[in-house]
């Protein structure tokens, strides 16, 4: 199963959707990730920008209510009148805090007011339990001796008993000589803009509230009010020179910035990556255990459909089989199948159809041999019958003296053995020459002794194999076709020598001779059906033997010429066995 | 195969190389000019104007804007000491509308020292000459004389109510006005009463003016002064008593659409405000500054007042006579 085809097919596929699966949510991840960010830093950026905005206006407010303070006639006359007392009392401080209180036109913005009274060494304070104070140290109130501009000054009201962070404006009161009379503050608590301006339920983030003089105010960290900003904030929120605003990723943390024109105090909330990306990572590994179950469900789909799919396979791969085994009669059913493995089942029927035929047509030619051999047996009884009749009348010839007609008949016997034996294609040209001798000798008894014949053979020709019935059909042709019979010259030639391995044989007589086109003709054409012939094998059928057994080894050449007689040259491998047909080769 | 192999994986890895690198998140905000920006007060409908025009101009030159006020138009003492504040900050220029117009010097010696660029805003300086942006006072006080010469007979009585001398663009319009009807004499001014501060003040005023000076009609130097005015003729059933004022509010713009208030000369707060912020920074970025820009004022009557307040509506009135200013 893990070799297959149909398997590696289900897992390229699988690999190819689950790597471009991949890759894709890969990319979107970090896509989506990125302006996931961009946008939390977008929308975090605006909204610093109203919390800046509105902590400014608390802070202006505040300021607005220490110059309307500071620029309150009735409050200045009230100063005078409260320090031109040699001995205040209680109630003449709750007069002038009463005062402090009351300033004309909008409510105030401030939390507390402070008058500090330097010539008395007092703390005035809107707060009724902390009305008066006195003892006051340096650094008790650090907005007292100094203006404050805009920006607020961050200080812990020590004296009332708590310790709380307040944001205070403070400004000087003189009276009519110049002499500083007070100093008045307004101030409001930190926590007040924490939980008005800052503080959010579902915040998620951490922040700072940050006073120009680089001090944290208000942080969502309580330990983290009181210190400077680069213990709590990294270096990276620091504001270049020139810049209002910041705001980007840094670290773990993507971090908004924003520089308040007003109050110069610098609010910076800063979020925890993994945070943001948590509910994008929740996302991922639901994508995941989604892809997981899609793709189980798609490879039990791919099972399930790949089965289907392969039917058609599956059958013709069981055909297949079928015949491989053996059993020819089987044909793989095509109907209902797709177009393309309906061809196929056609071609591999069509396929089938042709060896059941080639099979048939073996089948038919080995009976056809066999039957062919049976007659072949059954006419080797023939010869054998003729052979012993044609002996027994040469030997009724020889007993009643006519010797004449036994040599005839033992003539004829000896061709008639030779034309039909079976004992092998080869035979050595001694033998051969004995043949021709009995072909010669019934001829010349019927032409009448008008030609003869001479061997000149080496005894190393003499040894050597030629196919049978090789020089039977040259001479025949030249006692047919060559010789005059009106004359008593005819004379035959057949020499044979062997030089360097091959056998070379001349056939030559002195008859009439022949055309050019006489002696294409004799070479190529089939052998005519000349009732004087002896084995209707033609000169044509001596050159096809030729080069059927020896090939380009043997060649046969024919020299001829109207009234100069003909002359066939032969060359031919020389042999001295006769294993075989083709044992007999060299 | 194997080299083929490398390249795939090479691209892939490029891919996701490309998808790491992630879009730089940082990004910075910087202006251009920081502009200290100190008005009268905030508790009128014009100054709201004016700001809104200064914080569109600021936004669009990308120029941050700190901007403090007194809690009234006659607090200076509350002005000053937020001028002396907003002087010591780290700003490019200072815009102010002063409280007092006669008390400026102190605060151009002090723009001196620390080489600050100067502008007055709305109300113009007496006792300095310093740039001013705004309506032409003195201008508006001829629209006004032209307009009542044309509705009354000559001759005729005409009171004044302003507000505080203090203030040079009151006393301006007041000055121009009683200058032409002098001038011509056509028109009887007897008797200007100052230090109207608002609506009862100037109510109070208007019945003084009617009952005791006779008075045909009446020029307010601004549109809270001038509703109050109307609000004393109607209720003494003096309805042929004209009175004219100068601003561009709402509620006096409505009183002019129902005939309780005859005329009204325009005075956009928010085209005083726009141009005021492109003023400063075109002097900032070094083009000369100009002694006056004044904005466009128009007078508006029953006849113009609702093709006035389409205009307005659309959102070009403000911008349109800036832009024709420009």
């Amino acid at each position: 199963m893990w070799r297959s085809f149909r398997f590696r097919i289900f897992m390229a596929l699988l690999l190819v959707s689950l790597s471009s699966i991949s890759l894709l949510f890969a990319v979107n991840y970090r896509s989506a990730l990125e302006t996931l960010e961009q946008n939390y830093i977008r929308a975090s950026a605006e909204n610093i920008a109203v919390q800046v905005e509105q902590i400014d206006e608390t802070l202006s407010e505040l300021y607005r209510t220490t110059v309307r303070a500071a620029a309150d006639a009735d409050l200045l006359r009230a100063v005078d009148s409260y320090l031109s007392i040699d001995r205040t009392s209680t109630q003449d401080a709750i007069v002038l805090a009463e005062r402090l209180e009351s300033l004309p036109g909008e409510p105030l913005a401030a939390e507390i007011m402070y008058l500090y009274l330097p010539g008395k060494g007092q703390m005035i304070c809107s707060d009724e339990l902390h009305l008066l104070r006195t003892g006051l140290e340096a650094g008790h109130y650090p907005w007292i001796g100094s203006s404050s501009g805009f920006a607020p000054i961050l200080f812990r009201d020590t004296m009332s008993g708590s310790s709380r962070w307040l944001y205070g404006y403070s400004k000087p009161l003189y009276d009519e000589t110049g002499e500083l009379a007070a100093v008045v503050c307004a101030a409001l608590e930190v926590r007040t803009l924490h939980y008005t301006v800052l503080d959010r339920a579902d915040a998620g983030y951490d922040y700072y509230l940050i006073g120009a003089d680089g001090l944290i105010s208000a942080a969502s960290r309580n330990d983290a009010v009181g210190q400077t900003a680069g213990r709590a904030v990294p270096e990276a929120l620091a504001l270049p020179d020139g810049a209002e605003s910041v705001s980007g990723a840094e670290g773990d943390w993507l971090y908004s910035c924003l520089r308040a024109p007003f109050s110069g105090v610098r609010l910076v909330r800063l979020t925890d990556r993994s945070v943001l990306r948590g509910a994008l990572d929740d996302a991922r590994w639901q994508f995941f255990l989604l892809l997981a179950l899609i793709l189980s469900m798609a490879a039990v789909l791919a099972v399930f459909l790949g089965r289907w799919l392969y039917l058609p396979m599956d059958s013709l791969m069981e055909s297949m089989a079928r015949v491989g085994g053996g059993d020819l009669s089987h044909c793989p059913d095509d109907a209902g199948q797709p177009v393309e493995f309906r061809q196929l089942s056609r071609s591999f029927n069509r396929m089938i159809d042709e060896i059941n035929s080639l099979i048939g047509t073996l089948v038919d030619e080995r009976t056809a041999k066999a039957e062919a051999e049976l007659r072949a047996l059954e006419y080797q009884i023939k010869p054998h019958f003729m052979y012993n009749t044609l002996n027994s009348i040469k030997y009724a010839a020889i007993l009643q003296g006519s010797q004449t007609i036994a040599d005839q008949i033992g003539a004829f016997i000896a061709l008639l053995e030779a034309s039909i034996s079976k004992k092998g294609a080869f035979i050595p040209l001694s033998d051969e020459t004995e043949l021709l001798e009995s072909y010669a000798a019934l001829q010349r008894y019927r032409y009448l002794d008008c030609f003869t014949i001479d061997y000149d053979l080496t005894a190393e020709a003499r040894g050597c194999y030629v196919p049978r019935l090789l020089l039977q059909p040259l001479v025949e042709n030249a006692i047919l076709h060559g010789m005059d019979m009106k004359r008593s010259d005819n004379h035959i030639r057949i020499a044979a020598l062997v030089t360097d391995g091959s056998l070379w044989i001349t056939v030559q007589d002195n008859g009439k001779g022949m055309t050019a086109e006489q002696c294409s003709r004799l070479l190529n054409a089939r052998a005519e059906d000349d009732h004087r012939q002896f084995t209707g094998i033609g000169v044509a059928n001596v050159r096809e033997r030729l080069q059927l057994h020896y090939g380009a080894l043997a060649e046969i050449k024919l020299y001829s010429a109207p009234g100069k007689g003909t002359k066939f040259f032969l060359c031919l491998p020389a042999a001295y066995e006769a294993a075989g047909d083709k044992e007999g080769q060299a | 195969m194997k080299q083929r192999l490398l390249a795939g994986l090479a691209a892939v890895c490029l891919l996701l190389g490309l998808c790491a690198c992630g879009a730089d998140l940082r990004e910075e905000t910087t202006y251009a000019y920081t502009l200290g920006v100190v008005l009268k007060t905030m508790d009128a409908e014009h100054w709201k104007e004016l700001r809104s025009g200064m914080e569109h101009a600021a936004k669009e030159r990308g120029v941050r804007l700190i901007l403090q006020y007194p809690s009234n138009e006659l607090a200076a003492d509350e002005q000053e000491l937020i001028l002396r504040d907003m002087a010591m900050q780290d700003i490019d220029a200072l815009l102010f509308a002063p409280c007092d117009s006669n008390s400026t010097a102190w605060l151009a010696e002090l723009a001196a020292e620390q080489e600050l660029p100067l502008f007055t805003v709305d109300t113009p300086a007496a006792d300095i000459d310093l740039p001013y942006i705004g309506s032409n006072n003195r201008e508006i006080g001829r629209m006004a004389y032209e307009y009542l010469l044309d509705t009354l007979d000559p001759g005729s009585r005409v009171g004044i109510i302003m507000g505080t001398n203090s203030q040079m663009s009151l006393s301006e319009r007041a000055t121009s006005f009683h200058f032409y009807c002098t001038r011509d004499g056509l028109l009887t001014v007897p008797r200007i009463i100052s230090d109207c501060n608002d609506y009862g003040d100037a109510y109070q005023a208007a019945l003084e003016l009617i009952r005791t000076q006779k008075v045909s009609a009446i020029f307010c130097t601004s549109g809270v002064l001038g509703l109050g005015a109307v609000s004393a003729k109607e209720e003494i059933g003096r309805d042929d008593v004209r009175i004219i004022a100068v601003d561009t509010q709402q509620d006096a713009l409505n009183a002019v659409q129902t005939g309780r208030l005859d005329a009204l000369i325009s005075q956009s707060g928010y085209d005083i405000g726009y141009l005021s912020v492109l003023e400063a920074c075109g002097c900032l970025s070094g083009e000369p500054i100009r002694e006056r820009r004044y904005i466009t004022n128009e007078l508006l009557t029953i006849d113009n007042i609702d093709a006035f307040l389409a205009a307005q509506q659309g959102g070009a009135a403000g911008a349109d006579s800036v832009q024709a200013q420009k």
